[in-house]
């Protein structure tokens, strides 16, 4: 029993040193050069069909009415905006929301969708976070996985009655893990590991990340759902008009 | 000899959301080449009028003629192209992001040849002073700059009449000056200038012509002088006398001046009344 | 990170090379991050780390220290990347983890190889500016739609940055960062603020844009720039070099 406490213990001093010598955390993106041209080139084939149909909806929404541009390229430099702001942390570390849960949430599957692939491209420029090669990896973990398992749960949960907030929670919250999981999945198919082979692989990435990405996803579900309380009961006509692109996607997907 | 005026609005009306309208019955013959203050208080309507005027907007109410031709809302890009807009928030204006191809917007959106937008946009770079600028990031410029950017931009489409909305906000006194220079250039140039201001002071002494908002309709149209001589307009829409009628007044109240009928527009004029 | 970003960002617009045509950038860039993604070799990656260091700081004038710390953001990820490309488990009989030097040694390598290619993204990002990478990407015929979404939510960020800065200002002038459950709440109310803003400014700037006679189709006057030859041979000469170093470290 001993033996086991002190293990413990020295796991969690490792997480806390971890947290205090991390300068910067932010969702995974996969760095340039990590994947061999193969991979980037699969990751990037397998992220066009989702793009295309995401410009497909864009359109439709414009045809609508035109207006929409604006609150599009809006919605998009919002993303960008809260993924670079600093989250308030005990420790003093900075760590950073990937706002594309919030993302899938107001706007809906398919524009955030292109919008992620936006601000992924230039935060591969302007922050270096990702990069140009790896783009199509970190496109299909982090603005299609991530805002697809988030847009699904929160309409589950919805249709099923459960209380807003925690659906709220349970969307944002999970679908920064699918990334992150994600992720580590692209990660282990560039580098398998020599005796276990993938899965192996696939756990050693999700052991190591886990200390920055586990509470990097509960503090953003947490967050997500206090901006949804915020916004729901003080932005009523503004909520109104994303609705407005919301709906017309909805109306997309029965078709 | 009766002109013809250069754009007329009959009973213009505007609503937003069917309910409270912003703008009741407004009646306005703007003539080519006037000078023209409006003024009123927030919410009087100024910015919705502009916006209308533009065809940015399109009241379904009442009548516009532009030089003699009826606008409906299918050939309201007339307006647009012929009436330039200067926001009161420059940073909600620019969408480029360097000035060359900011400026080069709106004539690129007129569908002109290459060539012309050129020569448009360097004219216009030019005569704003932004020669240097054309490389320069719209995101890092300062506001003065913003503004002329701005101003270039109305003047790159070579709009026959600018409406200013507020240009005075945010300015620092050197760039204020510049932008009456400015206007006065374009004035000269035979524009017809349209602006909104609170500043009496620069209303007096620049505009020919003063129109006074008051909760969505005019409730003074005239010359400078004799709408800041009338107290009760003044007195609804909440303005003050310009301070050189102010100063005028008192000294004829005094007795020191040697003609009282006659209106001061620069401290120089007022001398010569002494 | 914002100061990273406007960094980064006003950098590229008055860096030595800004003046180059993107396109040559561009294709450079592209060359020369498949040729050390395609040579997984320690050597090439070596010799492109130090080259575009020199080139960073001596020739496009960036400061070594900042160029330093810009090296310091991916750290985290390449660190911990590596740290798991080095671990070995084994769960068939017993559950162990090691490290073989085999392990090590390639998670050194791909270490090299991240820093090798994130100093060539840097050379691209602190040259040139991000209106002409749109610009690239619109001569890559990619939708419209994207390209036109692209170059307003470039201009839209910084316009936010700019709320954001005077929101978040206003909001520790009133101590509202002063402890954690405090700044939590401020935080959220920032972001709520935030998009509230940001919504309500879609409109005007919908407004601004229809004043002057936008139909649908965002269309600019580009600056034409010139075809440097001695630029494209500069680039050549530069990624034979990087084929001779394969070779030389193959033969040896």
């Amino acid at each position: 029993m001993f033996q086991k406490q002190k293990s413990i213990l020295f796991c969690m001093i490792t997480i806390t040193c971890m947290f205090a010598v991390i300068p910067n955390v932010y969702a995974m993106h996969i760095m340039e050069g990590y994947l061999t041209p193969r991979y980037c080139i699969a990751w990037g084939v397998i992220s066009i069909p989702f793009l295309l149909w995401g410009i497909h909806s864009i359109q439709n929404i414009l045809k609508q009415d035109r207006k929409n541009i604006t609150l599009l390229a809006m919605s998009g430099a919002f993303i960008f905006v809260i993924s670079s702001l600093k989250i308030p942390s005990v420790t003093g570390s900075c760590s950073h929301m990937t706002g594309t849960a919030l993302g899938a949430i107001l706007f809906g599957f398919a524009p955030v969708c292109v919008l992620g692939m936006i601000v992924l491209l230039f935060q591969a420029i302007l922050l270096a976070h990702g990069g140009l090669t790896t783009l199509g990896a970190n496109i299909f973990s982090m603005a299609i996985a991530g805002p697809f398992l988030s847009y699904i749960l929160f309409q589950f949960c919805k249709k099923c009655n459960i209380n807003k907030k925690m659906s709220i929670f349970i969307a944002a919250f999970l679908g920064d893990l699918f990334t992150y999981c994600i992720t580590s999945i692209q990660l282990a198919f560039a580098y398998p590991s020599m005796l276990g082979g993938i899965s192996a692989s696939i756990i050693k990435f999700l052991g190591v990340f886990a200390p920055t990405q586990l509470p990097l996803a509960i503090i953003e579900g947490i967050l997500t759902v206090m901006i949804m309380i915020v916004l729901e009961t003080y932005a009523i006509p503004e909520m109104k008009l994303i609705g407005l692109i919301n709906e017309e996607v909805q109306y997309e997907q029965k078709k | 000899m009766y002109k013809k005026p250069q754009l007329q609005m009959k009973n213009i009306c505007y609503c937003y959301d069917g309910k409270n309208e912003v703008l009741k019955n407004v009646n306005l013959d703007i003539f080519a080449g006037e000078k023209i203050a409006i003024m009123g208080a927030n919410g009087a309507g100024k910015s919705t009028l502009f916006l209308c005027m533009n065809g940015v907007l399109f009241a379904e109410k009442g009548d516009m003629i532009w030089e003699g031709e009826k606008i409906i809302k299918k050939n309201r890009k007339q307006l647009t192209k012929n009436i330039g807009i200067v926001f009161q928030e420059a940073d909600n204006q620019i969408i480029a992001p360097t000035v060359l191809e900011e400026i080069s917007f709106g004539p690129m959106n007129l569908k002109l040849p290459q060539k012309e937008v050129q020569k448009r946009v360097y004219s216009a770079m030019e005569k704003m002073g932004l020669t240097s600028f054309e490389n320069r990031i719209t995101h890092y410029l300062s506001g003065g700059e913003k503004k002329k950017v701005t101003i270039a931009d109305c003047i790159a489409m070579e709009s026959k009449m600018i409406l200013f909305d507020e240009p005075h906000t945010a300015l620092d006194p050197f760039h204020q000056q510049m932008l009456e220079d400015m206007f006065q250039k374009l004035s000269n140039e035979g524009k017809t200038l349209v602006i909104s201001t609170h500043d009496v002071d620069f209303a007096y002494r620049f505009a020919e012509r003063v129109i006074v908002f008051y909760n969505g309709s005019v409730i003074a149209d005239d010359t400078a002088e004799n709408v800041f001589c009338n107290k009760e307009v003044l007195k609804k829409s909440n303005l003050k006398q310009p301070m050189l009628l102010q100063i005028k007044e008192l000294l004829a109240q005094k007795g020191l001046l040697k003609k009282c009928d006659i209106y001061p527009k620069s401290i120089e004029q007022l001398k010569q009344l002494l | 990170m914002n100061n990273t970003m406007i960094f980064i960002d006003e950098f590229a617009y008055r860096s030595p090379f800004a003046n180059c045509h993107a396109m040559l950038k561009f294709i450079f860039t592209a060359v020369v991050l498949i040729l050390c993604l395609l040579f997984r070799d320690i050597a090439v990656s070596i010799y492109i780390f130090v080259t575009m260091f020199l080139c960073n700081v001596f020739k496009n004038h960036v400061k070594w220290n900042d160029y330093v710390k810009l090296l310091t953001i991916p750290f985290l990820f390449i660190f911990f990347a590596c740290i798991a490309i080095a671990l070995e488990i084994n769960y068939n009989n017993i559950f162990f983890i090691s490290v073989t030097k085999q392990s090590f040694l390639k998670s050194i390598f791909v270490m090299m190889r991240a820093f090798a290619s994130v100093s060539i993204l840097y050379f691209f990002a602190l040259s040139t500016p991000l209106c002409d990478m749109i610009w690239i990407l619109q001569k890559l015929h990619i939708p419209k739609i994207v390209i036109e979404l692209m170059y307003m939510i470039y201009r839209y960020i910084f316009i936010l940055i700019d709320v954001q800065y005077q929101l978040k200002n206003a909001s520790l002038s009133r101590l509202g960062y002063i402890d954690f459950k405090t700044s939590c709440r401020t935080f959220v109310n920032c972001i709520a603020n935030l998009l509230i803003l940001s919504i309500r400014k879609a409109e005007k700037y919908y407004q601004a844009m229809v004043s002057r006679c936008y139909d649908g189709e965002l269309a600019f006057l580009k600056k034409e720039s010139i075809w440097n030859i001695y630029d494209v041979i500069k680039a050549v000469c530069y990624i034979f070099t990087v084929i001779a170093v394969k070779y030389i470290s193959y033969s040896i």
